[in-house]
């Protein structure tokens, strides 16, 4: 303790040092990240449910993570305040302390402090402040308070207690392991498998010399984290090293007090214990020869170790004290082996550690990958995408050029048969059935090469597939945030508020998930707000004095839906119409016109609000134009439903993704256009002259209705319709809100997966276009806005 | 003679050293139908010969248009409209197969080009010829220039990319 990291006997090594610490800060910080949510979400549950044990154990369990994690790195501000935090909480586990509303409350508090303390280290600052003192006093002072569990404590549970106690003690003995050891209890540490043993066979075959390592590293050390890794580097210099104990995955994750090697090596075995003494690291090392005659004592030991034997052997020593205990090789104790050996005083119970072990084993399955990677993947995949839309390009031409000249060389060849040849034409003939051989040999390569094209297209769809999926994070990132959210803001406006939040696990793209967050946080202070009245006015109206609000994410084809729903009062659609008058958005006649979905389009107004008093949470009348104008920014749209008196709905739909759209590629005035699938209904062709003038609009005849025209050439490029000349064009009937619009177009190239480049918006400043795309023949096209080419084609004239 | 040169070259060498202690500029200087704009070296990052630029519509026209620059879509301003000048590229849907120039700026996390001429040459201002303040109060729209270089009898303009930027955002 009190050392800085990198203080150690081997100066050699600081550089490895550093590039390590380094990462381990960095695993560390991420990893802290990660326990903070979840010790929040425990906290919560907690709240509602102050003796759930699995709530206390994860909660604990965090803060023991964590201040383990610090004391690694050198944090000591966070070690600090977790110790303090898991003094109090281990008393609740033990009951002997149960957790009031406060005293949650003050866990929170701390949860932010580290919050704010690891952003600080994340930043390569340090964040301390007197804030951190309360906290720990008023943690004391939970801890001191001493307040019995009302629940009684079972026998078993007091004996539990106990045991733990106990074994908190023998922790706390200092592990003294004899020299000249029994080598099969080393090897037995060890967990030899087979293989392990074949390969120690083989280098004793060659008379090299074999030793089994062991190593009971010092807990106390500052950078105990990398000491394995640091005895791993010094010993490959040396020997070669046949097996480490426990595993490297396993070491990375966690410090283990004893770990063990075997290695081969010319050296003999004081040397191998010189060069590898690194005082502060370790407590003590054995070093084991293993010659011919040894091996054969293990390798007939072997197979009983990991049979019911050897637990056997363990239970008859369980009554003393037994320091070796660590080193009980059982494998199915192995979970709670790595208890007692990463945290010293911290005997988890059973339950605990299966749990943890099922940590553990996601853990394995699963790969942090820093997420510009994945960007990057991304962008690749875009080139590909483009390159085989090129391919694809090329391909058609061959199959039209090729049609062509298969024609061609019928005729020319039935009408070479037909004439009679002299012996020098015949030559010529011959010449010909080899240029005609040729190119039927070239056609059906020509065929297998647009085979390849289609493998090709098969291919990159479904790694346009994978990648995508790759990018997609459950909705819980997001939602995860809310309960505590909802729980300050109803605490401080005095009102009870449950939230249930369904479909966390619903897929979304991780590029949308920072933009959807602010939206939510707006509507759901909303809700909360405005939605749900105080428990007084809920019990005069019969409803019950908890409000409820329901957040819920859906698949939806190819979109997800965001619903907030809550039973409070409700819109007052009188009042929202007054409003919009009063501020003068709409005439009063106008006003009385408006039908119930009109006035509820009124709320997403800039500068309009109902709310009776303007707080600091919502109600200063931004929020849900703001919300609309965000959600709409990332391809999405809000709807909004309510009901006066009984509660309001909002529900945002989103794309899946952002980066590869399906798109109907078209060409205006010679440049390329997208219009994005998702909004075209329908494509027709009409005649133009066909188009009726009505009320200063063009407008076409679709099965009986009559649809508004608007033309691109003329939207981008200022040229109006050419009427008289019985022009057949196509026309994208697309969906605005609620009713159709046809776009005419000159050409369409067809349907295609379209790559967004986004434009720098704060410099390309352009109506109606939303990104960039690179079509196949590598000429830029834009991509439509039609919501703002159709909003602009309606707004002069309305 | 043989050390002479060396020495000679060793001098000189020196003085240049001496010169660069004092430099307040060191930027490229290019042309603009016949006027010369220098820009601090440190805000370029390429120079690239003019591709094809493709011009977006319902946009400002001293914004040529977009290019495709390994992958990213960039824009391509007008410097000859940005700066009040005639540019007989205005409003080309498509501009390509021209013999310019394209300076490639970036500033913080925007990317944009300008086109020119041609490349006058590297440049270099030290006090003795860098002039700023009340001096550029003759040019109009000033505010996009850092100073006044002094090059023989040519008077080049040192454009500020901070300014150039600001006023590129602030066009309708």
């Amino acid at each position: 303790m009190g050392k800085t990291p990198g203080n150690h006997s081997d100066p050699g090594g600081e550089a490895f040092m550093n590039d390590l610490s380094q990462e381990l800060v960095k695993e560390f910080l991420n990893e802290a990240f990660e326990l903070l949510d979840n010790l929040e979400k425990c906290l919560l549950e907690l709240e509602k449910n102050p003796t759930d044990d699995k709530s206390i154990n994860e909660v604990f369990r965090a803060a023991h993570t964590i201040k383990g994690g610090a004391g690694t790195v050198g944090f000591p501000e966070i070690q600090e305040l977790t110790h303090t935090m898991e003094d109090v909480l281990d008393l609740v586990r033990k009951k002997s302390l149960s957790l009031t509303f406060p005293d949650v409350s003050v866990l929170l508090k701390c949860r932010d402090e580290l919050e704010r303390m690891l952003t600080a280290r994340e930043n390569n600052g340090e964040h301390i402040t007197p804030e951190k003192d309360a906290l720990l006093a008023a943690l004391r002072q939970i801890k001191e308070s001493n307040r019995q569990t009302p629940v009684s404590v079972t026998q078993a549970e007091l004996e539990n207690a106990k045991r733990v106690k106990k074994e908190k003690e023998t922790e706390d003995r200092k592990v003294v392991v004899n020299n000249g050891k029994d080598i099969q209890a080393v090897s037995r540490f060890l967990e030899l498998s087979n293989y392990d043993l074949s390969l120690v066979n083989e280098f004793l075959g060659q008379n090299r010399k074999v030793y089994f390592l062991k190593y009971s590293l010092n807990e106390n050390y500052e950078m105990k984290g990398v000491s394995a890794f640091q005895i791993f580097a010094l010993l490959n210099d040396v020997s070669e090293i046949i097996k480490i104990h426990p595993n490297i995955e396993l070491l990375e994750k966690d410090f283990f007090k004893q770990i063990g090697f075997v290695i081969a090596s010319d050296r003999d075995a004081a040397y191998i214990k010189d060069k590898t003494w690194l005082r502060d690291l370790i407590d003590e090392v054995e070093v084991l020869p293993v010659g011919t005659e040894e091996f054969r004592l293990i390798d007939a030991g072997t197979p009983t170790a990991t049979t019911p034997a050897a637990p056997v052997k363990q239970e008859t020593v369980p009554a003393k004290p037994e320091p070796a205990k660590q080193e009980t090789p059982s494998p199915e104790k192995k979970a709670d082996i790595v208890h007692v050996d990463t945290k010293p005083g911290a005997k988890p119970e059973k339950g605990e550690a299966g749990q943890e072990e099922s940590i553990q084993k996601r853990n394995v399955s699963t790969l942090r990958v820093e997420s510009w990677k994945v960007d990057e993947l991304m962008n690749l995949l875009g080139e590909l995408v483009i390159t085989k839309a090129t391919f694809s390009q090329i391909n058609a031409d061959f199959d039209r050029i090729s049609g062509d000249i298969k024609m061609t060389l019928k005729e020319f060849v039935s009408g070479i048969m037909k004439l009679s040849l002299t012996g020098e034409e015949e030559a010529v003939a011959e010449k010909n059935r080899v240029l005609f051989q040729a190119l039927s040999d070239l056609f059906t390569s020509m065929d297998s090469y647009s085979e390849s094209i289609q493998k090709l297209n098969r291919i990159s769809s479904s790694l346009q597939e994978n990648v995508m999926n790759m990018r997609m994070v459950p909705i819980q990132m997001v939602f995860s945030r809310f309960p505590r959210l909802i729980r300050d803001i109803a605490d401080r406006l005095g009102k009870q508020i449950e939230l249930t939040i369904e479909g966390v696990e619903t897929e979304i793209d991780k590029g949308i998930v920072d933009d959807i967050f602010d939206p939510l946080i707006h509507i759901l202070r909303n809700a909360v707000d405005h939605g749900i009245e105080d428990p007084e006015t809920r019990r005069a109206s019969g409803k019950p004095e908890t409000g409820r609000i329901i957040l819920k994410a859906i698949h939806e084809g190819d979109s997800i839906v965001i619903e907030v729903s809550d039973d409070g009062k409700g819109f007052d659609t009188d009042a929202l119409k007054r409003k919009a008058v009063e501020n003068g958005f709409v005439t009063r006649e106008a006003a009385e016109k408006l039908t119930p979905k009109d006035i509820l389009g009124l709320a997403f107004l800039p500068g309009l609000s109902t709310a009776q008093v303007v707080s600091d949470l919502s109600g200063r009348g931004v929020g849900m134009d703001v919300v609309k104008k965000k959600i709409e920014e990332i391809g999405g749209n809000v709807g909004l439903s309510t009901v006066k008196g009984k509660g309001t709905k909002i529900s945002i739909r989103l794309p899946l993704t952002l980066a590869i759209i399906q798109g109907l590629l078209i060409v205006v005035n010679g440049m390329h256009y997208v219009i994005p699938v998702a909004s075209v209904e329908e494509t027709v062709i009409i005649n133009v002259d066909d188009l009726k003038d009505i009320n200063g609009r063009y407008t076409m005849e679709l099965r009986g209705k009559f649809v508004p025209v608007m033309s691109l050439v003329d939207f981008f490029y200022g040229q109006p319709i050419e009427f008289g000349k019985n022009a057949k064009q196509y026309c994208i009937v697309a969906r605005y809100s609620d009713n159709l619009v046809g776009i005419l177009v000159s050409e369409v190239v067809g349907e295609q997966d379209i790559v967004i480049k986004p434009l720098n918006t704060k410099l390309i400043k352009s109506t109606g276009i939303s990104a960039a795309t690179i079509v196949g023949n590598g000429e830029i096209g834009y991509i439509v806005d039609t919501s703002q080419i159709i909003g602009q084609f309606f707004r002069p004239k309305s | 003679m043989e050390d002479n040169k060396i020495l000679n070259r060793k001098v000189s060498e020196e003085v240049k050293e001496d010169k660069k202690a004092k430099t307040l500029f060191q930027g490229i200087a290019f042309r603009l139908d016949d006027a010369v704009y220098a820009m601090d070296v440190m805000t370029i990052q390429e120079i690239i010969f003019a591709n094809k630029i493709y011009r977006v519509p319902n946009t400002s026209e001293a914004l040529l248009g977009v290019l495709n620059l390994r992958g990213n879509i960039l824009p391509v301003y007008s410097l000859k409209q940005v700066l009040g000048m005639e540019d007989r590229l205005r409003g080309r849907i498509l501009i390509h197969d021209e013999e310019k120039y394209i300076v490639m700026i970036k500033k913080d996390k925007d990317v944009f080009g300008i086109m020119i001429d041609a490349i006058h040459k590297n440049l270099s201002a030290t006090e003795d010829n860098f002039r700023t303040g009340k001096y550029l109060d003759r040019w109009s729209r000033n505010n996009i220039f850092s100073g006044v270089i002094l090059d023989g009898d040519k008077e080049i303009l040192a454009i500020q990319v901070e300014n150039l930027l600001k006023y590129i955002i602030g066009m309708k």
